[in-house]
């Protein structure tokens, strides 16, 4: 394994930096993979998790390249300062595409590769999906963990239901418990917590039996008025996912089980759109047990590891 | 101007650096940055880029890298401790000798956060000599940083198991017996626990006798350092700085804190 620095610029001229991995033993049909950056995490990602994955795939003969998009890390240009909601909105949006497919034409020519794919982190999967639907260079997507909702200050201010229900879950371990009583009763205990969590849940619990009216009526998402009815989903996302599938490419789906945006996905895209017989053919959704969003455990990262790599083996 | 490249610590592991040039290259004063660790250093990533732009821009050499098990560099995170650390600051003193060929060069140290506490730990031992120190926030007692740092480790057990089953002292306990832990896909081994328990930042600003600017944002260390008699010698400037980003979390996204940076700035100046 080799890694090279390599700089490359976008459609604003802004220079673009970027590391690559080079296999010793590249596959002979010369495959690449694209890293995308996390939010404005730059090209590391989360815990080094694009460093592990790219020395991974370039051990399964893949050339990788992992790069920071405009005003991320150490590439050019930088990105409005203030509240972080509104970047994570415009990343989820697309801010980054373009980057992306300048990335794909630089990468696919650098190397001179015959196949191209892009792995994407949280909002990186969102924007391999709209790069992926926009230039049909890209062979397959692997999406992990990508948010089907839009970041909003509300949502980020308010109790998340799945974590709601998380917490109380933790506070029904401590129902048989004296002690977990004692602080109760002695005025020791989240009161605010266990209130928030609550008020959440039940919320939760009357937008759910509006969701199934909805459903009942509409079957599923693929109207886009109607969508909006949903709660901040990502159409956009949506409607870049129908068009990737249309052109019969893959998509594999890995999410943590103990993730928010798993809980979100299930529910809004999974058990609806996700159902329709024509997407079928077109994914994989795995899902990796006792794991969070950011994959933090070391089982996990395996996991991902080989999940990717059976993908790959059943999509050659 | 900058140069983007890997370059050999003394034991042969590559480090990721991107060498920063002056307008003026007969510029004679060269700043080495010590990044934080953690996610304080993803997170403050592009502060630190930023300020390293702005002291090229005003003519000093700027080299900031990822030490070994960081960021782009070689090896494995749980490979590296706080001695590695030092040992790549002086391979990058090394490598810089031969990269700026001029004479009389100064070798200044800005660190933020754990970087900035083995920046002054570097300093201290007084084998290369070292013109101005910078410090950001740094951590005063790295053994609290890092049990603190182990709350991580605790949620995610809450997460998955929805209790504790290993408390903070277990996990201790472990760590010292050699088992790794995990902290948000960090792996915390023994060799870096024990050498951050033998750390104090008092005790090393005690020894330090050039020029040091010290900013602090954090509240609590804003108290100790208050209480601390040695930092207020005629060779330390304290900066009360305000919060103008975080290093644990985005919500406020500001990649050029113009305080900071100013304040810092005015003082290497002056101090040239």
């Amino acid at each position: 394994m080799m890694e090279e620095i390599v700089t490359f610029n976008n459609k604003d001229n802004l220079r673009l930096v970027g590391i690559e991995t080079i296999p010793v033993a590249p596959n002979p049909v010369r495959k690449g993979v694209i890293l995308l950056n996390t939010g404005v995490n730059y090209r590391i990602a989360w815990h080094r998790l694009n460093v592990k994955l790219a020395k991974f795939l370039s051990e399964e003969g893949f050339f990788v390249l992992r790069f920071d998009t405009h005003g991320i890390g150490d590439s050019e240009g930088e990105l409005k300062r203030g509240n972080i909601v509104d970047i994570f909105e415009a990343i989820q949006k697309g801010l980054f595409v373009d980057d992306t497919i300048k990335a794909i034409k630089y990468f696919k020519e650098k190397e001179k590769l015959n196949k191209i794919y892009l792995l994407g982190l949280c909002g990186g999967a969102l924007t391999a999906m709209y790069a992926a639907s926009k230039v049909r260079e890209v062979e397959g997507i692997i999406h992990i963990a990508g948010p089907i909702t839009l970041s909003s200050e509300h949502h980020l201010e308010n109790k998340h239901p799945w974590e709601a229900r998380n917490t109380l879950l933790q506070y029904g371990h401590k129902i048989i418990s004296f002690n977990a009583w004692l602080r109760f009763f002695s005025g020791a205990s989240e009161y605010k917590t266990i209130h928030t969590s609550l008020k959440t849940l039940f919320g939760s619990f009357l937008r759910t039996k509006r969701l199934k009216k909805f459903s009942k009526f509409k079957k599923d998402v693929e109207n886009e008025q109607d969508n909006k009815s949903w709660d901040n989903l990502n159409i956009d996302f949506i409607e870049s996912f129908k068009n990737y599938c249309a052109s019969g490419r893959k998509i594999l789906f890995i999410f943590a089980d103990k993730d928010a945006a798993t809980w979100e996905f299930r529910t809004m895209f999974l058990n609806t759109l996700l159902k329709k017989e024509k997407y079928k053919k077109n994914y994989k959704y795995s899902e990796i047990n006792d794991t969070n969003h950011i994959f933090s455990s070391t089982t996990s990262q395996e996991t991902l590891k080989v999940l990717i790599k059976t993908w790959f083996i059943d999509n050659a | 101007m900058e140069e983007f490249k890997f370059i050999n610590n003394r034991v042969g592991k590559k480090l990721y650096g991107v060498l920063h040039f002056p307008a003026n290259r007969e510029s004679k004063e060269v700043f080495v940055f010590s990044s934080p660790t953690f996610g304080e250093k993803t997170k403050s990533y592009r502060v630190l880029g930023n300020f390293a732009r702005l002291l090229a821009l005003n003519g000093y050499w700027v080299f900031r890298f990822d030490f070994m098990g960081e960021g782009d560099s070689e090896g494995d995170f749980k490979e590296a401790s706080i001695r590695t650390r030092i040992e790549d600051l002086y391979s990058v003193i090394d490598y810089l000798q031969s990269e700026i060929k001029q004479q009389d060069i100064v070798y200044n140290i800005f660190g933020a956060r754990l970087g900035a506490t083995i920046a002054s730990a570097f300093a201290r031992e007084k084998l290369v000599k070292i013109g101005k120190l910078v410090m950001w926030d740094p951590v005063i007692d790295p053994a609290q940083y890092l049990l603190e740092f182990l709350r991580g480790n605790l949620s995610n057990q809450l997460l998955i198991h929805r209790k504790i089953l290993l408390n903070r002292e277990d996990l201790v306990n472990q760590i010292k017996s050699g088992l790794e832990v995990n902290v948000d896909g960090w792996i915390v081994g023994k060799e870096l626990w024990e050498q951050a328990a033998t750390m104090n930042l008092f005790v090393d600003l005690e020894r330090i006798t050039i020029p040091c600017f010290i900013s602090l944002s954090l509240g609590l260390d804003k108290k100790l350092f208050g209480a601390e008699k040695n930092v207020h010698r005629s060779n330390f400037t304290l900066f009360n700085a305000p919060q103008e980003f975080t290093w644990s979390d985005w919500k406020n996204y500001n990649p050029s804190p113009e305080i900071i940076f100013d304040k810092t700035l005015n003082w290497i100046n002056e101090n040239k």
